[in-house]
């Protein structure tokens, strides 16, 4: 086909045995896998088996009365009992049923509502994205909790409602990102090359776009899923979640908050969500700085 | 040829460990720069020449590690301490890279990015460093230096920020000034101006230079010795204009070939032009 | 009947709160099928306005691009018409010309007619890969695998599945080695010349049109201010900025020569073309 000629040719065939081809990524010697990552990685892990085996290795029911009111923690229940004799750790353990999913469900419904938006505003742009992104400035110009409140507190309080109104306060997060992402995305040559190829707006917006403009929504995702279970137990904490005798962690904290001296009520509980909850902003962090190349390449002295 | 030498590289080495084992980036590379010459390294993306560049001025990636010896007024540059490597880098070893923009703070004034670093080097007076900061302007042809010192660099072209780049460096009065592809970002037109300045700059101060590019009509123009280097080994050296012109190596003459004037005059020959 | 026709374009960026700027300032531009026609300038005469234009990219503010003798339609929010797809372009940065989450094989294919039989696709792919030099084997990886040169005759593929009759090649080497430079610059030689194909190639190196265009334009400020037959232009070049810019490329000389006149005295003030629209 086509012919070099003979001294590029010589020289093009020579295997390179040393020296480097500077587009080739270093993967530097440091992995993902740091001690803190395998940590964080670890108590998430925990906390969704304990959510599928809660039946399994909760000690007790957690709605029943098992033991003596408010007592301390002891051999027979681990975690104290609360003013209802029920027992705290068995509560703790189902309470991940509840926090985890309807985290999981508030982030990804708010990833869809956010992603559709900021695709929208991004792509299109003009006026499009003025309009949009005025109404997402709207929602965020009130503070999160106080309009999580509002909304949950004007549709009833319900675990249903709690989940709509922190849809509703997060989305324009996830919108503002996402077209951040898709304004340099679809700037670039290869979304340019799709479209002189004859692809749809679909197609490319399915294939070119999407695809390499999620990335920090998807980080911005993982550390979201501790701020929804925090805020979830906020609105759980105010009445406004999960109704009693639901055994969610907000709630059994405003339980425990009414009985101070019997600490153990409000502590495990508490110390719950502080543990996935670091867990999540960790193990983001770590899926941040790992996708970032500039962190890697970082010159030292 | 210049008989004292000014900085020497002795069978440098540099190592970085990757996920798939250890990569050589520079293998048992030896160079000398004399007082007062133009040394040049040329040679494709990823054979080593900015390495080594880096090795000398301690700003390796991280992870890589230096083995050899990098002596310059009588000490090896890779024992230092980052202390006293602060004392050479800026001030007896200056650098000047290629992307001006990004050498230069977008929210300082030119004249203040260059008395800052005079200030931090020598410790003269406000007053002195403002007036050596004129004169630095002027010396690289800057036109109108006193209103210069003011501007913004965004105020300025590409071709303008290199040349207060090159000031900058040139402040503390280096013996050594290393370039490392400082022409490749701009201009054919901008890139002859700024190959004039180093010309006149290293005659008329006597600061050495270490020229790095892959252009080999610049390294002709520039340089008086050149190094050609392959996958982290030099595989030919000597006065610019001999190797160049009378290539011992294939890979020098490789490069050469692929010259872009070396393709055209290939097709002029076999009688393309319709 | 021309391949590419680039009439009386005018480009002018409107920006918010500043003068308007006046990218291309009516340039005439004709590729006749087969031929190479180079096009040369600095960062900031507009030539990469043009290109955006002449490929259907962008609308110009006034003046048509004829491709094949009909107007074209530049891109809009509906699919580009079929025989507009003969058009294509080659871009300068290879490592934005692909997408990195996508498989070469799958974007080979994205050009390629959308009657294809399943069968048929593998050895399409296949039979583009070979067009450009590159393994079968190619097809299952991801960009991210290949290096600059690679992936830009990567690219070279991915247009030539649309079997385009014109290419805008817009400075497809600049980021590129020596040696990867001179292949592609082979390789877009030896495909114009099998495959019939006319490209308008665009360069800020004046040697490297020289060493593959038939003819060359050099455009300045959004104008053409001289054009004829490469050769012919190097060595008998009329216009002061023409004649500047093949003083200012240095040459492997046998002593030591500077490139360029001496008279810069680099300019303040007067400001900087960033946001160049070149």
């Amino acid at each position: 086909m086509t012919i070099l000629s003979p001294d590029r040719l010589a020289v093009a065939k020579t295997p390179r045995r040393r020296g480097f081809r500077r587009n080739r990524r270093f993967t530097p010697r440091t992995s993902f896998w740091t001690p803190v990552t395998v940590i964080s990685f670890g108590v998430i892990l925990a906390w969704v088996v304990a959510a599928i085996l809660a039946p399994v290795i909760a000690p007790y029911d957690p709605l029943e009365t098992s033991g003596p009111y408010l007592e301390a923690p002891s051999g027979a229940h681990w975690m104290g009992t609360d003013d209802l004799g029920r027992d705290v750790l068995s509560r703790v353990i189902y309470g991940t049923q509840l926090s985890l999913p309807l985290a999981l469900a508030i982030v990804v419904f708010s990833l869809l509502v956010g992603g559709t938006v900021g695709l929208a505003a991004g792509y299109f742009g003009r006026a499009v994205d003025n309009v949009l992104m005025r109404v997402a400035d709207l929602v965020l110009a009130f503070p999160q909790i106080i309009l999580a409140m509002a909304v949950a507190a004007a549709f009833g309080p319900s675990v249903g409602n709690a989940v709509l109104a922190l849809v509703i306060v997060s989305w324009p997060l996830y919108a503002r990102i996402i077209r951040s992402s898709v304004l340099s995305v679809r700037e670039q040559e290869y979304v340019f090359s799709g479209r002189l190829l004859g692809s749809t707006t679909l197609k490319s917006l399915v294939k070119d776009v999407i695809p390499n403009s999620a990335g920090p929504a998807l980080v911005m995702a993982t550390i979201e899923l501790g701020n929804a279970i925090l805020m979830l137990a906020a609105l759980s904490f105010l009445g406004l979640g999960p109704r009693p005798p639901a055994a969610e962690w907000g709630a059994m904290i405003a339980l425990g908050s009414q009985n101070l001296g019997n600490w153990w009520i409000s502590l495990f509980p508490g110390l719950a969500i502080l543990t996935i909850v670091m867990a999540f902003n960790l193990l983001g962090d770590a899926i941040q700085d790992y996708l970032d190349p500039r962190s890697r390449n970082a010159r030292k002295r | 040829m210049s008989d004292t030498t000014l900085l020497s590289i002795e069978d440098l080495s540099v190592v970085m460990p990757t996920a798939d084992g250890s990569l050589e980036l520079v293998h048992d590379t030896s160079i000398r720069i004399g007082e007062g010459e133009v040394v040049g390294l040329a040679g494709e993306s990823g054979s080593g020449k900015s390495m080594t560049a880096s090795a000398v001025m301690g700003i390796l990636p991280e992870g890589a590690t230096a083995s050899g010896r990098v002596m310059f007024e009588g000490r090896d540059l890779l024992t230092l301490s980052t202390r006293e490597l602060n004392e050479v880098r800026g001030n007896r070893i200056s650098i000047v890279f290629q992307d001006p923009t990004a050498a230069l703070h977008p929210l300082l004034r030119i004249g203040t990015q260059i008395t800052e670093h005079l200030i931090h080097h020598t410790g003269v007076s406000q007053k002195q460093a403002d007036a050596r900061a004129v004169e630095l302007l002027d010396l690289v042809r800057i036109r109108d230096p006193h209103q210069a010192v003011t501007a913004y660099p965004h105020q300025f072209s590409g071709g303008m920020r290199q040349r207060a780049a090159i000031a900058i460096a040139l402040a503390c009065e280096p013996r050594l000034l290393i370039a490392d592809e400082p022409t490749t970002a701009l201009d054919v037109t901008v890139q002859a101006g700024i190959l004039r300045l180093f010309d006149r700059l290293a005659r008329e101060t006597g600061v050495s230079m270490l020229f790095i590019t892959h252009d080999l009509g610049v390294m002709s123009a520039i340089a008086d010795r050149t190094y050609i280097f392959k996958d982290g080994t030099v595989v030919e050296h000597g006065a610019t204009n001999e190797i160049l012109n009378s290539p011992s190596h294939e890979y020098t003459r490789a490069l050469i070939a692929s010259r872009a004037q070396s393709l055209a005059a290939e097709r002029t020959h076999r009688g393309g032009a319709r | 009947m021309s391949a590419l026709e680039i009439d009386d374009v005018v480009v002018t960026h409107r920006r918010r709160g500043a003068a308007p700027v006046h990218a291309v300032k009516g340039v005439s531009l004709t590729v006749q099928p087969g031929q190479i026609v180079g096009l040369v300038g600095e960062s900031g005469c507009g030539k990469s306005s043009l290109a955006r234009v002449a490929v259907g990219i962008d609308r110009p503010t006034s003046g048509t691009v004829r491709f094949e003798g009909e107007p074209l339609h530049p891109l809009t929010s509906r699919r580009r018409p079929r025989r507009d797809r003969g058009l294509q372009m080659v871009f300068q940065n290879p490592y934005a010309s692909l997408s990195p989450r996508r498989s070469i094989g799958a974007q080979l294919l994205d050009g390629a007619p959308d009657a294809l039989a399943r069968g048929a696709r593998a050895a399409e792919v296949s039979r583009l890969l070979r067009l450009v030099g590159l393994d079968e084997a190619a097809a299952a990886r991801y960009p991210a695998q290949f290096s600059g040169g690679q992936r830009q005759r990567l690219a070279i593929a991915r247009a030539l599945a649309a079997q385009p009759s014109v290419v805008v090649a817009d400075e497809p080497v600049t980021a590129l080695d020596a040696f990867s430079s001179a292949q592609i610059i082979e390789l877009l030689q030896d495909l114009v010349r099998e495959l019939g194909m006319a490209m308008l190639f665009i360069s800020h190196d004046l040697s490297l049109v020289r060493a593959i265009a038939d003819q060359t334009a050099v455009m300045y400020a959004g104008e053409i201010i001289e054009r004829g037959p490469s050769e012919q232009l190097w060595q008998h070049a009329q216009h002061p900025y023409t004649q500047r810019l093949i003083e200012a490329i240095p040459e492997i000389g046998t002593t030591k020569r500077l490139p360029g006149r001496e008279d810069d005295l680099a300019g303040t003030g007067a400001v900087a073309t960033t946001g160049g629209e070149s």
